[in-house]
């Protein structure tokens, strides 16, 4: 069976929203041409692009098909994936079945900035969610805050233990020049930041962010005729469940992601992942979400994110680093920051990492997750060519 | 793409007048009759793939309501923000990969608003044209499309009566019982355009069910064979590809879907074309642009005329569901036809033409 592979990664620094100078398509038109340089292809050789766009929360709407015409690469099909939080992950999941579908041989995905423009993105985001909910004024983070409330509620989690999950992301952060936030803080510093919607406080969500990212995806026959060691994409699926309260059993749970983690890693043939990944790029937008993926994506026990965090097996020289980039925490751009998961681990098993290099990386999952109640969940796991895939 | 996905259920509901139903009940009725016609079960569904353009449907972030309506709740899924047609190409890319054996594929046009479904769209629309130009210009698709038809008059390429005929003779596809006076009488919306002159949209959602040739051959009723299938996506501002050749995107779209079905002369090979035109202007462009020369007149859009039967994002598969009751009805194991549809959010600019090779079974 034909297999994608991702050939070439770009990416701009991220910037806080409202200081970007660039347009969304300038930054787009960045990111896209610093993948082929990277990937040593040429424009001309891109058959397809595969954008993604956030309609209600951009300030503008269809903008991915405008964006796609100023890459400067040409009249090629454009594919607009618009699925909320999930949208960046998906992009490369319709890659790969365009070209392991036999039809494309070399397709890019561009993930724009989602909120540049935008004044006063709480009030965006409010009103957009009152479009499917009630009008309660609530928005991602309230979502979030229910859920995280929960989860500590339930496992006795207490505040200084989602500070460390900052403490770590800055720390890997300041490594990583396409950050936005990349000073080092303290758990002190974090307890300090005012509240959000409890337990959620500033210190604890990511930040408004701007930055674009392109990946070029190719046949992993072409891949191997350019210039980077290859990856290949070994799985990657998505999935959504009602988006509804009434249809959660567990708000403490990621349940979504524990089953999409499942069929993933039976279609990788990964049994164990604390063992058979080497690195983890995971959208964790809110801090606390990173230990409840923890335990969806079975690195621990539920209940258990906080001590597996404390183990040091996720920090950069760990068994299992998770977010070495970031993450979300460090800069959140939308789109943008939901396919850079999947350029980070990319990077890593090219041995090229853009923060802290995971030794001997062979073997990474990347990830991003979003809309109503975070329903929609997008997962998939790269390795890097073992020269046997078509 | 070696062995063609097969399209075996069909789901509609509309397109015609507005009704009170919600955008997630009219998708969860469509999906279900699609499901039900292809006599399968939402427990065999792969992935589901929803088209829909958020700011055209009074919506945002759609997708949170419409998946899991569209058999997208606990199974692949995703949605693009596009014309239907392209959903169906991603769908069918989608098992030709190994990646499903079942996938649902949902176009969905049901804007919020019950008053004029035209001024609604060019309100959308002029909102839609500012990434497209960076700043707000007052243009919509209506405006446009206008200036593309004033192009061709001034151009010699047409006059306003052979239009008017034009549209006439389409309108009468439909059944609708009048005459080029009356295209001409009907109030001007982008001079030379009058509103009997440009597609209005209605509300409308179209499912179909995909399935792999062979989990196909288990099922009660194998319809059509996605012989080939090809995208071409217009110029934006940074050309004028879409005031001088704006039916270049269904050209691209065409010679693509035919090299993937070996169709080396698509005039010989084809028996009917469903498509679709946003103005009377662009219908011989288009046309023109599918290479099918020599059809008979009463095989172009058989069912509702190329200005007729538009749902937005769901005119796609709108297009798809005519072509396969053409074939159905006339046609023969081996038949042929296309079915062609585009978005037009913002008119010629930046839009995205599919057009849909269908060999009956």
């Amino acid at each position: 069976m034909r297999r994608a592979a991702i050939a070439g990664v770009g990416m701009t620094e991220s910037v806080a929203a409202h200081r970007q100078t660039y347009s969304r398509a300038e930054l787009c038109a960045a990111a896209t041409h610093a993948a082929l340089e990277h990937a040593g292809a040429s424009a001309g050789s891109i058959e397809a692009v595969v954008i993604g766009q956030i309609d209600g929360l951009e300030p503008t709407s269809v903008g991915g098909r405008h964006i796609a015409q100023q890459l400067g690469i040409g009249p090629v099909p454009v594919f607009v994936v618009s699925c909320g939080g999930a949208t960046g992950a998906s992009l490369p999941l319709v890659a790969n079945h365009l070209i392991a579908s036999g039809d494309y041989e070399s397709v890019l995905c561009v993930g724009p900035p989602t909120f540049d423009g935008v004044i006063d993105f709480q009030r965006t985001l409010n009103a957009v969610y009152a479009a499917f909910d009630p009008p309660l004024a609530m928005g991602a983070v309230h979502y979030g805050a229910v859920m995280v409330a929960n989860y500590q509620l339930r496992y006795g989690l207490d505040d200084e233990d989602i500070a460390q999950v900052v403490v770590k992301a800055h720390h890997h952060a300041a490594a990583n020049p396409y950050a936005h936030l990349r000073n080092p803080v303290s758990v002190a510093d974090v307890l300090a930041t005012p509240m959000v919607a409890t337990p959620l406080r500033v210190g604890t969500v990511c930040p408004v962010s701007s930055s674009a990212a392109a990946l070029l995806l190719t046949t992993t026959a072409q891949a191997r005729e350019l210039r980077n060691p290859v990856v290949q994409v070994s799985a990657i699926e998505s999935m959504a469940d009602s988006g509804k309260p009434g249809g959660r059993r567990d708000f403490s749970a990621l349940d979504n992601l524990a089953l999409l983690a499942r069929r993933v890693y039976s279609k990788a043939g990964i049994a164990d992942p604390l063992s058979d990944l080497d690195v983890i790029e995971m959208f964790s937008p809110y801090a606390p979400f990173e230990l409840m993926q923890y335990e969806a994506l079975g690195l621990c026990a539920p209940g258990e994110g906080a001590s597996f965090l404390r183990t040091g097996a996720t920090m950069a020289g760990g068994g299992l680093p998770v977010n070495p980039s970031g993450g979300p925490l460090c800069g959140n751009a939308g789109v943008a920051a939901e396919l850079a998961p999947f350029g980070y681990v990319a990077l890593q098993l090219m041995g090229q990492a853009a923060s802290f290099q995971v030794a001997d990386a062979r073997r990474g999952a990347a990830h991003s997750m979003g809309s109503n109640w975070f329903m929609c969940q997008a997962f998939g796991v790269l390795d890097l060519d073992n020269g046997t895939a078509e | 793409m070696t062995e063609r996905p097969v399209l075996v259920g069909i789901g509609t509901v509309g397109p015609d007048a507005f009704d009170d139903r919600a955008i997630d009940e009219a998708t969860f009725a469509a999906t279900r009759a699609a499901l039900h016609d292809a006599g399968v079960s939402k427990s065999d569904v792969d992935i589901s793939i929803v088209a829909s353009i958020d700011v055209f449907d009074g919506q945002s972030m759609s997708n949170g309501i419409t998946t899991p309506a569209a058999a997208g709740w606990l199974t692949g899924e995703y949605r693009v923000e596009a014309d239907s047609g392209i959903a169906l190409v991603a769908g069918a890319a989608a098992i030709a990969s190994n990646s499903a054996e079942v996938a649902v594929v949902v176009g969905v046009h049901w804007p919020a608003s019950v008053g004029d479904a035209l001024q609604f769209a060019t309100d959308a629309s002029s909102v839609s044209f500012e990434p497209a130009v960076e700043r707000a210009l007052g243009l919509s698709a209506v405006s446009a499309l206008g200036l593309h038809a004033a192009r061709q008059i001034v151009t010699g390429s047409t006059t306003r009566d052979e239009m008017a005929v034009a549209a006439a003779r389409d309108a009468r596809k439909r059944g609708a019982s009048v005459d080029p006076a009356d295209i001409l009488a009907a109030d001007t919306v982008a001079w030379p355009l009058t509103r009997a002159m440009v597609s209005v949209a209605d509300a409308g959602v179209v499912a179909v069910v995909l399935a792999s040739p062979m989990r196909a051959r288990m099922l009660r009723c194998p319809r059509v064979r996605l012989l080939g299938q090809g995208v071409g996506t217009g110029g934006s501002s940074m050309n004028d590809e879409w005031f001088h050749d704006p039916a270049a995107s269904t050209r691209r779209a065409a010679e693509a879907a035919y090299r993937r079905a070996s169709i080396a002369t698509p005039s010989t090979s084809i028996a009917a074309v469903e498509m679709t035109a946003p103005s009377i202007a662009l219908l011989e462009p288009l046309r023109t642009a599918l290479m099918i020369e020599g059809l008979p007149e009463e095989r172009w859009n058989p069912g509702r005329g190329a200005l007729g039967g538009a749902a937005g994002a769901a005119s796609g598969l709108a297009r798809v569901a005519d072509a396969v009751r053409w074939l159905d009805e006339h046609g023969e194991t081996g038949s042929r036809a296309v079915a062609h549809a585009a978005d037009y959010p913002t008119g010629p600019f930046a839009s995205s033409a599919t057009v849909h090779v269908l060999e009956r079974i």
